[in-house]
């Protein structure tokens, strides 16, 4: 039990890649949406579980790391913009928070204040990363550029532009994932090897 | 600590990978990156924020100074008062293009119809006034801006000119309701009963044929009405409230009321007509023919303006019904509120009755112009910034935040509620009606023909009813505010048709 807890905690990072999917395709989710339905709402009802699944990986990455402060400081602040981006999008299109505080607008603010921490969480725990832990560089260099991209579409609407760059936010996280996958494959079969010459010996 | 290094192996395995993938999106159709763009959706953020209700009430007709909160002592608007309480009140707001139709195309797009330049009458039954037209093709709509940005646009009104689908002011509006039967609307057929009404009216003067062509229909389409709820006011008012209810649920909304009341015929229920007027036994003057007034006696100019003013009242009871419910239904916090008349009407003042062009009095030019901000900003304060027509789109636009997709000519006056100034200052304001254009600064109004001819002017400051024409004793004035006013604002020679 206690091992597939331990397996489960480290493979749980590759969550990032089904929720960066997501993340990337979403604003196509709202244009079939608008097709479909006439409104992107009933897409953004379902938005929330991209965001979720990121963060769920997120805490898996992280306790694979031995991680310093800045990656953590990344980690912790990733991770509350990801709660305000999901708490922002339950209360906006599950709960109708702001049809009553249409004015304070509560769960848009916390839509909007949750992807800019976000934005910058990713950004610090990207750079952080391959000096503390040990996720490998050439998954993480992608991901800070794709944290960059999406912090930029995050701070203001950028039409079409800001579409590719809100995409290349979530790619950085399924190329983050990927690397992980990689990585521990090679570590996989680096061990199978390694195990295999104790043997042969 | 695992064994991270990455061979050269390794890396070729991973480089080739995303070599496959980018060629795979490259076969998907990523041909040329900007191509693409255009295809890619522009919204990738979900709508929402601090986004108000907008309601904005158009009345038609309302002479500024038949309303309390602008000075009458005689006209009851109670609940046009209350609101001046919480509102900031305009005390110089003027249509910058007159009658009904081009006053709304400024309101609609924030673009002036003034100097009605390529105008063209559009149907044979069409009113053949320059500027009267459908909103233009290329000009976007306050309302497909803000459907733009997620709110959900409702409008209801009786002003019957908007009723042909092609005049298209209900572009963008996810649900509209015409009020049908106002004025000369072909509602409902005429039958010897609603021709036999034609006795009761006092038909003359000098549009004599076209009011009473008006009166038969609209005996026709009125023919039967038997409660207060029946009159055209309260219709628009009632189904202004029951489609506020509805758009509770699907907040933001923008709202549109534009009532034709107390735009004549002026035949509200007996009680309202009774507060201003007993003892008239004559035919009824429902309707001015606009013109001189020479054709009527002063009992019957009097019997209308009572019959006017009742109408005035009957409205202001209906809108304060309909501001009733927007606060039982806790819209009040979160919703502002526009009101503005699009223009007035004469009753006998300057010898004249009804809208005419070559009179263009402050019974005629001067309009009501109010903002009831959510959160009382500017409330129970007056600014006398010339404000028109063709700002309310700019100033509902920066009230919210929302940039329009191309430049108004109207002014964002959304910094007035807050003490500040708009972003220009406006020295002066230019109107046009039909084939006159109509000016004024601080000291002076003017009003002449299109090419400058015939010109009037009145010093506001000694003569603010402009009862006295100093035309001729200051005509640099005269020419001056024509040239650097109208002319000016028209970007050249006026248009004639």
């Amino acid at each position: 039990m206690h091992r597939l807890f331990g397996f489960l905690v480290r493979w749980a990072g590759l969550l990032v890649v089904p929720g960066g999917a997501l993340w990337a395709l979403s604003p196509i989710g709202a244009s079939i949406s608008e097709t479909a339905f006439g409104t992107p709402n009933v897409f953004w009802k379902l938005f929330p579980s991209a965001p979720l699944l990121v963060l769920v990986g997120l805490v898996g990455l992280q306790l694979r790391q031995s991680g310093g402060i800045l990656e953590k400081a990344g980690f912790w602040l990733a991770s509350l913009g990801l709660v305000l981006v999901v708490a922002g999008g339950t209360g906006l299109f599950w709960l109708g928070l702001d049809d009553t505080f249409i004015m304070t607008a509560p769960a848009y603010r916390s839509f909007r204040l949750g992807l800019l921490l976000l934005g910058a969480g990713a950004i610090l725990f990207g750079v952080a990363a391959p000096r503390d832990g040990d996720l490998p560089t050439w998954g993480l260099l992608p991901f800070v550029v794709g944290s960059l991209c999406g912090l930029v579409a995050f701070i203001v609407d950028l039409g079409s532009f800001g579409t590719v760059l809100w995409m290349l936010f979530g790619l950085g996280w399924v190329w983050l994932g990927f690397s992980l996958a990689v990585d521990g494959l090679l570590s996989w079969r680096a061990g199978r090897s390694s195990r295999g010459g104790v043997a042969e010996g | 600590m695992t064994n991270r290094t990455l061979t050269r192996r390794d890396f070729l395995k991973v480089a080739g990978a995303g070599a496959a993938g980018a060629a795979t999106l490259g076969a998907a159709g990523c041909g040329t990156f900007t191509s693409q763009l255009t295809q890619l959706p522009e919204e990738y953020l979900p709508s929402g924020g601090s986004r108000m209700n907008v309601v904005l009430v158009i009345i038609d007709s309302l002479r500024k100074d038949h309303v309390g909160a602008y000075g009458s002592r005689t006209v009851k608007t109670p609940n046009l008062d209350e609101i001046a309480k919480g509102s900031l009140r305009f005390t110089r707001s003027y249509p910058e293009a007159i009658p009904s139709i081009p006053a709304r195309r400024g309101i609609h797009t924030g673009i002036r119809a003034f100097p009605f330049r390529n105008w063209e009458k559009w149907y044979s039954e069409d009113v053949g006034l320059w500027g009267w037209q459908p909103i233009p093709r290329d000009q976007t709509t306050l309302a497909e801006i803000l459907s733009e940005e997620g709110f959900y646009n409702l409008f209801v009104t009786d002003t019957l000119h908007q009723f042909r689908p092609f005049y298209d002011f209900h572009r963008g509006f996810h649900a509209f309701h015409f009020v049908r039967g106002q004025e000369r609307d072909f509602f409902r057929p005429q039958t010897s009963e609603s021709k036999k009404k034609i006795e009761e009216a006092l038909i003359g003067g000098p549009n004599a044929s076209h009011a009473e062509e008006i009166m038969l229909q609209y005996y026709a389409n009125t023919l039967g009405r038997g409660r207060e709820e029946d009159w055209f006011a309260p219709q628009v008012f009632l189904k202004g409230m029951e489609f506020m209810e509805a758009a509770k649920g699907s907040q933001p909304f923008f709202l549109t009321v534009d009532v034709y009341d107390p735009h004549e015929p002026w035949d509200p229920p007996e009680k309202y007509t009774n507060m201003y007027s007993d003892g008239y036994g004559g035919p009824e003057p429902v309707t001015s023919s606009s013109g001189t007034s020479d054709w009527m006696t002063e009992a019957q100019l009097e019997r209308m303006r009572a019959l006017y003013a009742g109408e005035v009242t009957m409205m202001d009871a209906w809108l304060g019904n309909f501001m009733q419910r927007a606060e039982e239904l806790g819209l009040m916090e979160n919703t502002m509120f526009v009101f503005l008349s699009d223009h007035g009407h004469a009753f006998g003042e300057h010898g004249y009755a009804g809208k005419v062009v070559t009179a263009l009095y402050p019974e005629l030019t001067d309009i009501v112009f109010m903002i009831k901000h959510p959160q009382g900003k500017g409330a129970g304060q007056t600014s006398d910034f010339f404000v028109s027509t063709h700002d309310v789109t700019p100033t509902i636009l920066g009230s919210l935040g929302v940039e329009p997709p191309a430049p108004l000519q109207g002014q964002n006056v959304t910094p007035l509620l807050e003490g500040g100034e708009p972003e220009e200052a406006r020295p002066y304001f230019t109107a046009g009606y039909h084939d006159h254009v109509w000016a004024r600064d601080d000291r002076y109004a003017m009003f002449a023909r299109y090419d400058g001819a015939e010109a009037k002017l009145f010093d506001l400051e000694n003569d603010p009813k402009m009862d006295k024409n100093i035309s001729s004793a200051n005509p640099g004035v005269a020419k001056k505010m024509f040239t650097d006013y109208v002319l000016k604002d028209a970007g050249g020679p006026l248009p004639s048709y």
